[in-house]
Order: C-alpha cells, then sequence, then structure tokens
C-alpha cells in the first residue's frame, strides 16, 4: 500500500508539473483550448476513516474532492481501516473454508465485541494453485466469516473473495505466502 | 422572513474578510487564485478539522462526508478504504444527516 501511495503521489506530482507546463503554453497556443480561468490551492482533509480528500475555500464557496489512486481509481489512505486481519492458517484447514472450532470462537468474540454498523469482509489466498480457484476458495472463506458475524447480529455489507490478485507481501517466500493468505475485515462506524 | 433572510446575508457579508473580486488571468499571464485551503474570514482561518464530518445520506442511500465550515460546505464520497466501494445501506432513510456537521460557529441560515 504504500508503495502504491507513493507511486500516487509521484503521479501528482507529475500532473502538477504537466499541468504547470501546460498553463505557460496557454497564453502562446491558446487556440482551441479553453480559457484558464483561476487557479486552486488544493488543501488536503482525512477523513474519519484515514482516506483523503482535497478541498479548498472559494471566500463564500468550498470544493472538495476524493483523491483517488489515478492507476486504481481507489481512495488514497493513510492506513487501512482494517479491523479484523486474521491469517486463515489458523481459521480453516488448508484448501477448505469451513472454520475450525477456534476460528469460529475468535472471530464470535471480535464480531460481539465490534462497535461498527457495519462489516466488509474480504478473503485472499496466496498465488499458489489457478486464479480461478483462488477466487472462488477466497470468496467461500469470506462467506464463512461473515456468516459467523450475522450469527451474533452483524451487519454484513459485503463479501468478497480477491483470490491472489491483492497481495500485501512476496508470494515467492513462504513467510510472504502466508502473510497474503488472510482474511480482512473492514468496520462501517459512525 | 424574507427580510430576515437578506438581513442574514447582510450579515454574512459584512463579516466576509478580504473579498477579492474575479478569477482570471493576471497581467503576468498566471491565473488568478479563486481558492486556497484556509479561509481569510473571522470564523474560519484554520483549515478544516482532520477526521470529523457528519455523515449525510443521499438518494441512493449511500453515506458522503458533510462539513458546515461556516460560509462554506463541503462533502465528498465515502468509500471503503480496501475495495473503493461506496458505503450504502438503509440504516437511515436518504437525506438524512447524522452526527455534528457544524465545524464552528458561523450563523447558519436555514431554507424555511
Amino acid at each position: 500500500m504504500e508503495r502504491r501511495i507513493s507511486k500516487a503521489l509521484r503521479m501528482v506530482i507529475g500532473g502538477a508539473a504537466l499541468a504547470a507546463g501546460l498553463i505557460g503554453a496557454t497564453t502562446a497556443m491558446a487556440q482551441g483550448k479553453p480559457e484558464v480561468s483561476g487557479r486552486i490551492d488544493w488543501g488536503v482533509w482525512i477523513d474519519p476513516d484515514g482516506c483523503m480528500h482535497y478541498y479548498s475555500d472559494g471566500g463564500l464557496e468550498g470544493y472538495m474532492v476524493e483523491r483517488v489512486n489515478p492507476a486504481t481509481g481507489k481512495p488514497v489512505c493513510l492506513k487501512l481501516n482494517t479491523c479484523l486481519v486474521e491469517n486463515t492458517d489458523t481459521l480453516f484447514a488448508t484448501d477448505s473454508a469451513k472454520l475450525t472450532p477456534h476460528g469460529r470462537q475468535r472471530l464470535q468474540n471480535f464480531f460481539q465485541g465490534s462497535d461498527a454498523f457495519g462489516f466488509a469482509v474480504y478473503g485472499h489466498t496466496d498465488s499458489r494453485a489457478s486464479d480461478e480457484y483462488n477466487i472462488g476458495l477466497s470468496q467461500r472463506r469470506a462467506a464463512s466469516v461473515a456468516a459467523v458475524a450475522r450469527s451474533v447480529g452483524g451487519f454484513v455489507e459485503r463479501e468478497i473473495g480477491y483470490g491472489e490478485r491483492e497481495p500485501v507481501a512476496s508470494n515467492s517466500t513462504a513467510a510472504g505466502m502466508q502473510q497474503n493468505r488472510r482474511v480482512e475485515v473492514v468496520c462501517y462506524r459512525w | 422572513m424574507k427580510t430576515m433572510k437578506l438581513t442574514g446575508a447582510g450579515v454574512v457579508l459584512a463579516f466576509l474578510g478580504a473579498c477579492s473580486t474575479a478569477g482570471g488571468v493576471d497581467s503576468n499571464g498566471n491565473p488568478r487564485l479563486i481558492a486556497q485551503p484556509q479561509d481569510t474570514s473571522f470564523f474560519d482561518r484554520q483549515g478544516l478539522p482532520q477526521r470529523q464530518a457528519a455523515i449525510a445520506y443521499d438518494p441512493d442511500g449511500c453515506q458522503n462526508w458533510l462539513i458546515d465550515d461556516g460560509a462554506e460546505g463541503y462533502a465528498s464520497r465515502r468509500r471503503d478504504p480496501r475495495s473503493g466501494l461506496p458505503v450504502c445501506n438503509n440504516q437511515y432513510p436518504p437525506g438524512y444527516v447524522v452526527k455534528n456537521y457544524k465545524t464552528n460557529n458561523f450563523p447558519d441560515i436555514l431554507p424555511n
């Protein structure tokens, strides 16, 4: 994520440099391009989830947009507000979406103790087996975790299996693969 | 009621600090500043307080961050930090606003 942010930042800086170049050029070659009507100094506002927005105060009016990663369209957040990241080795047997008794108990305790009004459950795998298989496995695992949340009255807003497509570590080492095998829960709080 | 509204608008204008006239390009060909993070009026010289906003439901039932910073209002979409998906539910009806949306004591002129 940090690498992604810095890449996004580089792109923003690159975009700003490009924009500055274009502004310099507008006076000379304004033909066919809209007239420059002003300039905004954007400030950064961070929302309660830690995600960034650009805003600016125009005197009697204000402007605000989400900051997004130009490559992915996803929001740019200081820290991922994942209130639970659980390694799937402790929750499930290999290749299974059936929770171990210990895993189920852990999850029940977590969902019961949470103050969130809603949850998003995201399943992930390492890169062994096919992409398609991993999407299915991570989806079934996310569904198992979501079922525990619902069983204790939790409100699950979405459950998604990302398979091996959103790794947080390298799949070329055993330790990295273990980190990638995980279920993430995002808590939606008031 | 109408006169009260006008008086209210007059108060707002009276309290506005440095008012520049318009945007466009200055004599050097540089675009004029039309907005900046800090206001120059009396009430909101600080930037926005971080991590603080009300939640406003839009007509589709999706949540948005909402801030009333006095003369300015701000709104931006709430998104799941992991998936980037919007946060939508029917915990409140469309249009409802929960939690405090005001960042200062700037007089509010409400619609009637």
